[in-house]
């Protein structure tokens, strides 16, 4: 605490303490006894003896070191006890010792423990926060490098469903055409198909069948591609779908492996079909206004205004029946169980399966084969109404219809 | 109790009585025991410097006593072994480090203390054969510990005077004679001043005798308290916060009035300079002035210098310079 002393006079008072001063004693001689200095050291007086003794002691130097030496000691061993020296102003208001704070806070033993601990949370908060960082860091790349194999995967899925949409339709385009030329061949054609909805074998000599069967496979393959093609798509987009959303009633993974399946079968039923059932290669489209050499009741004709007349019919018949299929398969997708003709048929995959299968050999026939044709009709109309392959027991014969 | 009035024997009879119970170890005394201690203190405190002292007075001055120590020193009177080793064994730290003070080794300081301990047990015995010590100047009124130690500074400082020229090294001695022959000879002049003119050397010397014996006036004129905060901060080098603990206020209001007797120390100063030594304003203000420059060398500054004049002095003669 600063105090402005006047320093000439401190000076001079600081001077005369070499000059005997405070060496005067008492008249009397008489000197206070340790038990008065003692409680005068401690406040402790009553006020009237305290008045005496302080005079006593203004005057005497003995007695007043005495004093001094007590006061130092009494503050010694209280600063030993740790306890606080409180002492009360003028005005009655109590104030602790008058030890700086920052002395107490250096005081403070346990301070080099105290700075030390916190110097090792400082350092681990850093080190943490450090390695937080490199992780984020990390991550962060990983998350872009992911984020670019999903668009890449996407652009890829993207393109495949553009490529195929761009497929369907020059597949469509193409089938439209081709159906414009097969419509051109005229009425033969078209009454072959009533004839063949009505299972009558065609009739006519066999170069009209053969041309028959010629065209008919070449029908058969338009319209194998053209059921396989929405098929296809379809199953794509069911395999799409069930990517996205897989069913409730299979897991994914046997759907998918259903699929497969589904697809193994279809290309091992073309190896193992019967001759009857394969696919011929089909023969080059005939040129649109050509007339074929024999006319039979199966013989179908090119060109002729009347059947162009029916050509825009037939294809969007043809079109109506692929989309009604298509939508079939669609609808027919979320049943898994059907009953028809009696029979009951269990989706697996996209495989309607006969109760009544017990997993014996089957004959493999591809719908719109002639073979197909020559089957009972009660059969085609139950593989007729189930999308996809059927697997059925006939008269005790196991049958595949892909 | 023949000195004490009648009407204050109840009183004293009950506070004596309500000073057993509060004591934690009454070590087997009844009031009988401490009633002659309790009085005598009471005379020596209260009546002594107020005879017609009030019941209200004596009781708070009864009740405010140390039972427990009052207790235990009156049992070690009595002769109470148990009272003695508890004695003893508690408040030997506080005598042994009151002796430290004083011995410049811890083998002194032993000494010192068993000395004070047969002091305060006494070898002198009374007419009833019970020893007489120090012991019975113990009131109770102050803190046991408080009390011894003023006992060791007592018996210390009587011992040290005995004792000083022998515990007094000689190297201090020749100091202490060195600065008090550079005082008498210069007095409140520099050391460093050879070729002063011995007229203007009596004329400061003169001055500074006026000046100090002004001062001592002043001093004395004092109001006691001022006058004994004043000799135990410049002459017994007390701090402040011990000062202020000791009259019982605080650190801030000590010095405030240390810088108000200083006011009154310049005051009383300048005024019987004036009026006692025939000094005018300006005179007052030039010697003050000079003369605080001159006091303000210490001890250590006054070493300093002599060991620079002993250097020119071997520099002279050896005709370095």
């Amino acid at each position: 605490m600063e105090i402005e002393f006047d320093k000439e006079i401190d000076a001079l008072l600081r001077r005369a303490r070499t000059s005997g001063e405070s060496q005067i004693v008492t008249g009397s001689g008489s000197h206070l006894d340790a038990d008065e200095i003692a409680i005068f050291a401690e406040n402790a007086l009553p006020d009237k003896a305290k008045q005496r003794v302080t005079k006593h002691l203004a005057d005497c130097g003995r007695c007043r070191t005495i004093l001094s030496n007590t006061i130092i000691l009494n503050a010694e061993a209280v600063e030993k006890t740790a306890l606080p020296e409180i002492v009360a102003d003028e005005k009655g208001v109590l104030a602790a010792a008058s030890v700086p704070w920052y002395r107490r806070f250096f005081a403070t033993q346990n301070l080099a423990y105290g700075l030390g601990a916190l110097a090792i949370v400082f350092v681990g908060m850093l080190g943490f926060l450090v390695v937080q960082n490199s992780l984020n860091t990390g991550n962060s790349e990983m998350a872009k490098v992911s984020e670019s194999e999903t668009v890449a995967s996407a652009n890829t899925s993207t393109s495949l469903e553009e490529s195929q949409r761009l497929g369907d339709q020059s597949l469509n385009s193409n089938l439209n055409t081709e159906a414009t030329e097969n419509l051109n061949r005229s009425e033969p054609r078209v009454a072959q198909n009533q004839m063949d909805a009505n299972n009558i074998p065609p009739n006519g000599p066999q170069s009209t069948d053969n041309t028959a069967g010629s065209l008919d496979d070449r029908k058969a393959d338009d319209d194998l591609r053209r059921n396989r093609q929405p098929q296809e798509s379809n199953e794509y987009r069911d395999l799409q779908k069930d990517k996205l959303s897989p069913r409730r009633d299979q897991p994914a993974g046997q759907l998918m492996e259903g699929k497969r399946k589904g697809y193994e079968r279809a290309e091992a039923s073309d190896k193992s079909a019967s001759p009857e059932s394969r696919i011929a290669k089909p023969a080059p489209p005939p040129a649109p206004n050509a007339t074929p050499a024999n006319t039979g009741s199966g013989a179908t004709t090119y060109g002729g205004t009347k059947n162009k007349s029916s050509a825009p019919v037939e294809a969007e018949k043809k079109e109506r029946e692929s989309d009604s299929i298509a939508a079939a398969d669609s609808d027919e997708n979320a049943a898994t169980e059907r009953s028809l003709g009696g029979k009951t048929f269990t989706r697996n995959g996209r495989v309607w399966y006969d109760s009544q299968y017990r997993g014996q050999q089957t004959t493999n026939i591809r719908r719109g084969t002639s073979s197909y044709k020559r089957l009972d009709s009660g059969l085609r109309s139950i593989t007729d109404k189930l999308p996809g392959a059927v697997v059925l027991v006939w008269k005790t014969k196991a049958y595949r219809i892909d | 109790m023949a000195t004490l009035a009648a009407k204050h024997k109840t009183t004293v009879e009950e506070c004596t009585s309500r000073l057993l119970s509060r004591a934690e170890d009454s070590r087997g005394l009844k009031s009988p025991d401490l009633e002659p201690r309790i009085v005598s203190a009471v005379e020596k405190y209260i009546l002594r410097d107020d005879e017609n002292a009030g019941h209200n007075e004596i009781s708070g001055f009864i009740d405010s006593l140390r039972a427990d120590d009052l207790c235990l020193i009156i049992a070690c009177e009595k002769g109470d072994e148990t009272a003695w080793g508890d004695l003893v064994l508690n408040f030997d730290s506080s005598v042994k480090s009151a002796a430290y003070k004083f011995a410049k080794n811890k083998e002194d300081a032993e000494d010192l203390a068993s000395s004070i301990w047969a002091e305060l047990h006494g070898l002198k015995l009374d007419a009833e054969g019970r020893t007489k010590g120090k012991l019975s100047y113990y009131s109770g009124k102050g803190s046991l510990a408080g009390w011894l130690r003023a006992v060791t500074n007592q018996l210390a400082i009587d011992e040290f005077r005995k004792m000083k020229r022998i515990v007094q090294t000689e190297d201090d001695r020749e100091f202490e004679n060195l600065a008090q022959v550079s005082s008498e000879k210069a007095e409140f002049r520099t050391v460093v001043t050879p070729t002063e003119n011995p007229e203007d050397i009596f004329g400061e010397q003169e001055t500074q005798k006026d000046i100090l014996a002004s001062l001592q006036e002043t001093i004395a004129g004092l109001e006691d308290e001022d006058r004994l905060i004043i000799k135990l901060y410049y002459f017994d080098d007390l701090k402040l916060k011990d000062i202020a603990q000791t009259f019982g206020y605080h650190e801030a209001t000590a010095s405030r009035k240390l810088v108000r007797v200083q006011q009154e120390i310049r005051k009383g100063v300048e005024k019987t300079l004036r009026q006692t030594h025939g000094w005018n304003d300006k005179e007052v203000k030039k010697y003050l002035t000079e003369s605080a420059e001159k006091l303000g060398i210490n001890l250590e500054k006054l070493f300093t210098a002599l060991l620079v004049i002993t250097l020119v002095q071997e520099m002279l003669s050896s005709g370095v310079l």
